[in-house]
């Protein structure tokens, strides 16, 4: 409200000003718009260097795609990326809060920051607002410690474990890490290439993007393309498309009329000669 | 001890929401009125986060006290309240820098960071009164 005169400055933060109105109005039979969730397959899982995260891109608004190719693996720092599920706008939010804090952390500490303490930070944010806010997170990266990887719920439960999936699809993701899963995924033969063991990468690698390709078929809140990113101590890769699960198919056949189809029967080119031009003002309209 | 300023708590600014600007119950909007609605929060959050940071200090200290004995926590207090006592005068915001550098509020960022920033809040605040009330004279 416009100049109301208070004794004590008003403090920020959320305003609850409207929430007994909007309670009144939907008591009275109005139909509040809904958020857009993430009805999502996300994923992760910790090889021998490192852990890899995977995503895939659906936003839904109910029954409704409202988005085809969403990001929802965020930044949180250098060495750290989190996946989202939940309500698409908590959880875009909710990780570019904590990654501002963990930048003003490295500031001030002077470290690079720990996957725990990203992950402390999500837990106490998320359980502060009891719920509310709908992040369904899943955390990985890679620091002094060595690979770590967690889940976060929306209450602020936590998990640590070496592969875990989160969303509508994570029934089917978790099913595929369930058969397939080894602990400190490598294989013999090693293919060097900037430091890193390419082809344990690329098991793991290929795991993570069967699962999410398991959750774009099997679950309907899951969709188009598998976004991929893959962390381990001295670089970050974050490939996105990774994959695209349901490309479209082209159309063989070409059903537009080529130029001079249609027979020209006739030509009459006419001249006309301007002999004079008028300027005329337009009055303005009255008021 | 109870601190003045600072970052924390969200205090409700919206107590004269329902009402138009006559002052009187806006029905069509916000229904008819009732005593419960009034005294009960608009949503659950809203006194889970005012209470939240005093609850939060509470258990710190605590927390301290049970570790390391009451002279820290004490301790602690007696930095915050001097620091806490440098201030503009109330209409005047007060940054608190060094209260919040004690407490490490200035490393985080939180909604009250970004959303309604009280420099853009559309209240005037009664200079007379807010002195009033500063000295206790009401």
């Amino acid at each position: 409200m416009a100049g109301a005169v208070s004794v004590e400055m008003p403090r920020g933060g959320f305003s609850f000003e409207l929430c007994k109105r909007n309670a009144a109005l939907a008591a009275a039979g109005m139909k509040p718009p809904t958020p857009v969730k993430t009805g999502t397959t996300i994923a992760g899982l910790i090889f021998k260097d490192g852990v890899v995260l995977g995503a895939d891109t659906r936003a839904t608004e109910g029954s409704v795609v409202a988005d085809k190719n969403c990001a929802k693996i965020h930044y949180m720092a250098k060495n750290i990326y989190c996946c989202g599920a939940g309500t698409a706008a908590d959880t875009e939010y909710t990780t570019l809060q904590i990654s501002s804090e963990l930048e003003l952390h490295r500031l001030e500490t002077g470290r690079k920051p720990r996957v725990g303490t990203a992950l402390r930070m999500l837990k106490q944010h998320l359980f502060h607002y009891q719920g509310h806010i709908g992040a369904y997170l899943v955390l990985g990266g890679v620091d002094i410690t060595g690979p770590n990887l967690y889940t976060v719920h929306a209450h602020g439960s936590t998990d640590k474990l070496p592969y875990v999936s989160m969303g509508s699809g994570s029934l089917a993701a978790m099913a595929t890490f369930e058969d397939r899963f080894r602990p400190n995924m490598d294989v013999s033969v090693k293919t060097f290439k900037f430091g890193i063991s390419r082809k344990s990468e690329k098991e793991a690698v290929q795991l993570v993007r069967d699962a999410i390709v398991a959750g774009i078929f099997n679950d309907l809140g899951s969709g188009s393309n598998v976004d991929i990113c893959i962390i381990t101590a001295d670089k970050t890769e974050y490939i996105r498309p990774f994959d695209v699960a349901n490309e479209k198919g082209e159309r063989t056949g070409d059903y537009r009329y080529a130029r001079g189809t249609t027979a020209v029967l006739e030509t009459s080119v006419r001249k006309f000669e301007v002999t004079s031009e008028t300027v005329t003002s337009a009055e303005p309209m009255e008021s | 001890m109870e601190m003045e300023g600072g970052r924390g708590g969200v205090t409700n600014i919206s107590d004269k929401s329902g009402t138009t600007s006559y002052g009187v119950q806006d029905t069509l909007r916000y229904g008819y009125s009732s005593a419960r609605d009034e005294i009960s929060p608009a949503h659950p959050l809203e006194h889970v986060l005012a209470s939240h940071a005093v609850r939060e200090e509470a258990l710190r200290m605590q927390i301290l006290r049970d570790a390391q004995g009451s002279g820290v926590p004490l301790r602690m207090q007696m930095e915050r309240s001097i620091v806490s006592r440098v201030q503009r005068l109330p209409p005047l915001q007060s940054s608190m820098i060094a209260l919040e550098t004690l407490t490490g509020m200035n490393t985080r960022l939180a909604p009250e960071d970004i959303f309604n920033p009280p420099s853009e809040a559309l209240v005037t605040v009664n200079t007379h009164s807010a002195m009033q009330r500063k000295l206790n004279m009401n």
